[in-house]
């Protein structure tokens, strides 16, 4: 769903071990809420925390935020992606 | 909090400054607020980690994150923060299945599939508009329904049940064909599983095929048809590809045709077959040609050549250009025509030279389809020499017009030998030339007939001296013996088809030899010509008269109806061969004898009739010549007591041999004598009583039946008036009629004027009539009943059931009585028949509301069972016989019914 226009925000956490990591991507995500949920940005999070890699899409996805883990060279790449409401609706009815 | 961190930094400075007790004070102040914070922190990270918790993660650790960086980072905020948002996003996926759901909801009632949920006891969950349109037409509530209620037909073929199938298999399930209320169904069954992995509804989807499923039918028929036809047509079929030539199919006719398998001319090049001379040259796809027709040859397996006539054309299929080409034998029309051809220039130089003129002609017909002229179409020399008519006027001209007269001759002949297509034969007299022709005429094609013909006049002439000379007497012209056999012959073959008789009448001159000898011969062949000129006059055409030699003559008559008719014929010979015959100078007298034979009384064929009437004649002439003489004893006997009869009947009326009876008729409801019959008696002065049924058909014979019946209805009416003024009560008096005496002219005016001369009552006289007088001329007939209607004279149906009796002509006829006749009444008592032919008729007398009175009633049972099927008249001698006038009188005095037989209990 990124498409040009988007804005990258990347947050690098590495270090951070959790719960330290998701407290710091919900304040990146909280802040940014309305950017994301109207498709402006999406974020970025680096981490090295291998439980960040599920308690962040966990929480981040029960907030409605698609979100996907990508396994990088020494890091985990977590993508948070904001979208448009009536993308959401048509998932809703595919579920 | 935000100060918490300051507060010791705070204090420091002003350590040392502050007095003891002062500082303790502090000390524990900031021992308390120490003991404060870390309880605060300590609720902090509890709080913070109830609400990790709550997010699934990981416990907060201290190392994790310092006190201070933890009041600083604010975890608390940002979890409500993110909780928040859990919180929205939990509205919104709730909104969102909302919606979708009622998306489901809508597709599922949209869709065309019938879709029905059931749950895994086969109840109805739910289903979608389809299938209740489909499955439930009655209506009502379907959820909870059974399904085996719904589609399991037990009297349908068993195929596994869907829905069990996957109860089974736990796993989806297809059946092709489904068929329900006439329809043809795909149905798609899906199971839904619980967590546990349970079937707890299976969905079934139904779609329906049956549109499919004929088309596909049709489509099968289609090809199976094409295939046939394409087999079967009497032409042989290659589709070639356009681009390469080779034959991509071939059907069974060009295999038959070829003689080479299918397999070997499939992938063949087409010019291999056909066309071969002109190999790369075909007309469609070098010349550019859409259709090709064209004679060609046909390169058989065997190495044979067969002409043909192909078509070719150009088609497109699946994309690809081809060339279909179909080819039919015609070696047979090939060598039809060459045959045809041959033939035609064959019987033209036959024709040409040819004795006999031959004429060919096409019928004309009018607009109704009817045959009225016909055209010369062509003549050959000959007709031009017969006819004198020349070719040039001939052709193109209408029989009408050419033949002159107006009229086409024997148009009715030709029409129909075209019409039949069989050849006739006739002779016939060409007027304008007046000269015979033999014409045969055939009809060589439709509406077309050909004439031979050929002037047979010379042949003709010739032909009608021989026949005469062979069949005709030469000095009298009369036919010969030998004619005479043959029409003897023919004339007994039509009496036996028409079940009449033939008279054979023998005849020979008296004392022939004897004016032969005085005065020669040549009187003698005089006075034999002048006796078949008197002969041939007091005969019909139809009779024959011939000489069989010498002074013998024969006369046949035909279609006789009684022998005695022959005697009328013999005495008008007799009386006309007396007369005296002027021959040269002198009056010749002579007579004849004839002998009479009847058949088929006195023989079956010719030859023993002429025997039987020579031998008859001889008997004639012994009796004393000029008479004549019958073959059998009882017909002259017959004859000679019939003479009798009749001169006595024609005395009778003159010497008042007649007398009237009068039989009772009696009404069983009025219980008297309410009528007459009057019943006609002959007493002879020298053989007493006559019985009417030997008399009256003579009377009937000769016509006396006329004088004498006018002489009873006088008679009958005249008694009846001497009754009225006796002042008896009134009587009904019937008399009977002959049909002579109802068909003659005037009748009705002779009843009428009776009627007044006599002075009696019409509604006391009845006519008895018989069913064959009113079954004949109905229209005349129904004139005079309701002439004699009109007078109120009485109208009875005599013998009624013996006849043709027709129910239409007895509503129609002013009928009042009918009389059942005496053979019904005599043996109903013992014949079920008859009884039930005497019920049927009185049944029908009443639907008809017509009279009825049985006759011939003699028996008591008789009596018995006419009384108890309600017929109240009757008539016959169980209650008097026919009386004397004086009789009759008297029984009406006495005013009782009489009987002449009375039993115990009636009346």
């Amino acid at each position: 769903m990124s498409n040009a226009s988007q804005e990258l925000i990347e947050i690098d956490i590495r270090g951070q071990i959790c719960p330290s990591c998701l407290l710091t991507t919900l304040r990146e995500v909280n802040q940014r809420q309305a950017e994301l949920k109207a498709g402006e940005v999406s974020l970025r999070v680096k981490t090295d925390s291998r439980d960040a890699t599920s308690t962040i899409p966990a929480a981040v996805g029960n907030m409605g935020y698609p979100v996907t883990v990508e396994k990088r060279e020494g890091y985990y790449l977590i993508l948070i992606d904001g979208r448009p409401r009536e993308g959401a609706a048509q998932g809703g009815a595919m579920t | 909090m935000k100060d918490g961190p300051s507060t010791t930094e705070h204090l420091a400075p002003v350590r040392g400054r502050t007095p003891p007790g002062e500082f303790d004070r502090l000390r524990a102040e900031v021992e308390q607020l120490r003991s404060q914070e870390k309880r605060a922190v300590a609720y902090v990270r509890s709080k913070v980690d109830q609400l990790l918790r709550v997010i699934g993660t990981l416990p907060l650790r201290p190392e994790e994150l310092d006190d201070a960086t933890l009041l600083a980072l604010d975890p608390i905020g940002i979890l409500a923060e993110s909780f928040a948002q859990i919180l929205q996003h939990l509205q919104e996926v709730s909104e969102d299945r909302a919606q979708a759901r009622d998306e489901l909801q809508a597709i599922f009632d949209s869709a065309g599939t019938a879709i029905v949920v059931v749950d895994s006891t086969q109840r109805l969950l739910a289903c979608n508009v389809r299938a209740r349109e489909l499955f439930f037409q009655a209506g009502g509530e379907t959820v909870g329904r059974y399904l085996p209620e719904v589609f399991c037909d037990p009297s349908g073929p068993s195929a596994e049940c869907v829905y069990e199938r996957i109860m089974r298999t736990r796993s989806s399930h297809v059946r092709d064909d489904f068929l329900y209320g006439g329809r043809h169904f795909h149905v798609v069954g899906t199971p839904v599983k619980d967590k546990a992995g349970r079937v707890c509804q299976v969905v079934l989807i139904y779609t329906d095929i049956t549109a499919r499923r004929l088309a596909e039918q049709a489509l099968r028929e289609a090809e199976a048809r094409l295939k046939t036809i394409l087999n079967t047509v009497q032409a042989g079929i290659l589709l070639i590809d356009a681009e390469t030539h080779v034959i991509v199919d071939a059907n069974d006719v060009a295999v038959r045709m070829i003689g080479d398998p299918r397999e070997r001319l499939v992938g063949s090049v087409c010019h291999k077959y056909l066309c071969p001379e002109k190999e790369g040259q075909c007309p469609i796809t070098d010349g550019g040609q859409a259709l090709d027709n064209s004679k060609r040859a046909l390169l058989t397996a065997a190495g044979g050549c067969i002409p043909v006539l192909k078509t070719a054309a150009r088609l497109s299929l699946n994309g690809r250009d081809h060339v279909v080409e179909s080819f039919i034998d015609i070696t047979a029309s090939k060598q039809a025509e060459d045959a045809l051809r041959e033939s035609e220039e064959r019987y033209r130089s036959l024709y040409g030279n040819m004795h006999e003129g031959v004429a060919l002609h096409e019928l004309v017909y009018d607009a109704s389809g009817q045959p009225v002229d016909y055209v010369v179409l062509d003549v050959n020399p000959s007709y031009e020499r017969i006819l004198g008519i020349p070719r040039t006027r001939a052709v193109g001209a209408r029989a009408s017009a050419l033949y002159g007269a107006g009229e086409p001759p024997h148009l009715d002949i030709f029409a129909e030998v075209v019409r039949s297509g069989t050849p006739a034969c006739f002779e016939t007299l060409f007027d304008p030339m007046q000269r015979f022709f033999s014409i045969s005429a055939t009809s060589p094609a439709p509406g077309q007939f050909a004439t031979i013909f050929e002037d047979i006049t010379e042949r003709r002439r010739a032909e009608d001296e021989i026949q005469s000379l062979a069949y005709m007497d030469t000095l009298t012209g009369l036919p010969n013996r030998i004619l005479l056999q043959d029409r003897l012959s023919g004339a007994l073959v039509r009496a036996e088809r028409e079940a009449c008789l033939v008279g054979i009448l023998f005849l020979d001159l008296d004392r022939f030899k004897s004016v032969n000898d005085t005065l020669g011969h040549a009187v003698g062949d005089l006075l034999l010509k002048s006796v078949a000129d008197r002969l041939r006059e007091c005969v019909r055409k139809s009779d024959t008269v011939a000489r069989l030699g010498g002074d013998e003559f024969v006369v046949v008559l035909t279609s006789l109806q009684r022998e005695l008719d022959t005697t009328l014929v013999a005495q008008e010979i007799l009386g006309r061969l007396a007369q005296p015959y002027a021959i040269g100078d002198r009056d010749i007298r002579s007579s004849a004898s004839i002998g009479i034979a009847v058949y088929p009384l006195d023989g079956r064929d010719a030859g023993t009739l002429l025997t039987n009437a020579d031998m008859a004649m001889y008997a004639a002439k012994a009796r004393g010549r000029n008479t004549y003489q019958f073959y059998t004893d009882a017909m002259n006997r017959r004859a000679l007591e019939r003479l009798d009869l009749e001169n006595s009947l024609r005395l009778a009326l003159k010497r008042q041999e007649f007398f009237l009876q009068y039989q009772p008729q009696v009404n069983l409801s009025h219980s008297r004598i309410t009528g007459v019959e009057a019943l006609l008696r002959w007493r002879h002065p020298e053989q007493g009583l006559i019985p009417p049924g030997r008399f009256i058909p003579v009377a009937e014979e000769t016509g006396l039946i006329l004088p004498v019946g006018e002489w009873v209805l006088r008679a009958a009416c005249v008694q009846g008036r001497a009754w009225q003024d006796a002042g008896l009560s009134p009587l009904r008096i019937a008399v009977n009629l002959s049909g002579q005496q109802f068909k003659q002219p005037g009748f009705v005016d002779l009843v009428r004027r009776t009627l007044e001369e006599t002075g009696m009552s019409p509604e006391l006289l009845e006519l008895e009539l018989t069913e064959s007088m009113i079954a004949e001329d109905a229209g005349e007939t129904l004139n005079r009943l309701s002439a004699l209607k009109c007078m109120h004279v009485h109208l009875a149906l005599d013998d009624f059931g013996t006849g043709y009796s027709s129910l239409s002509y007895l509503r129609k006829c002013p009928i009042d009585r009918i009389k059942i006749a005496q053979t019904f009444v005599r043996d109903m008592s013992t014949d079920p028949g008859d009884a039930a032919i005497v019920e049927t008729i009185l049944a029908m007398a009443r639907s008809l509301n017509l009279e009825v009175i049985a006759e011939g009633v003699e028996t008591a049972e008789q009596f018995g069972f006419l009384r108890s099927r309600q017929c109240n008249e009757m008539q016959g001698y169980y209650f008097a016989v026919p009386l004397l006038p004086q009789d009759v009188e008297r029984l009406l005095r006495e005013g009782s019914v009489p009987l002449a037989k009375r039993p115990e209990g009636h009346v």
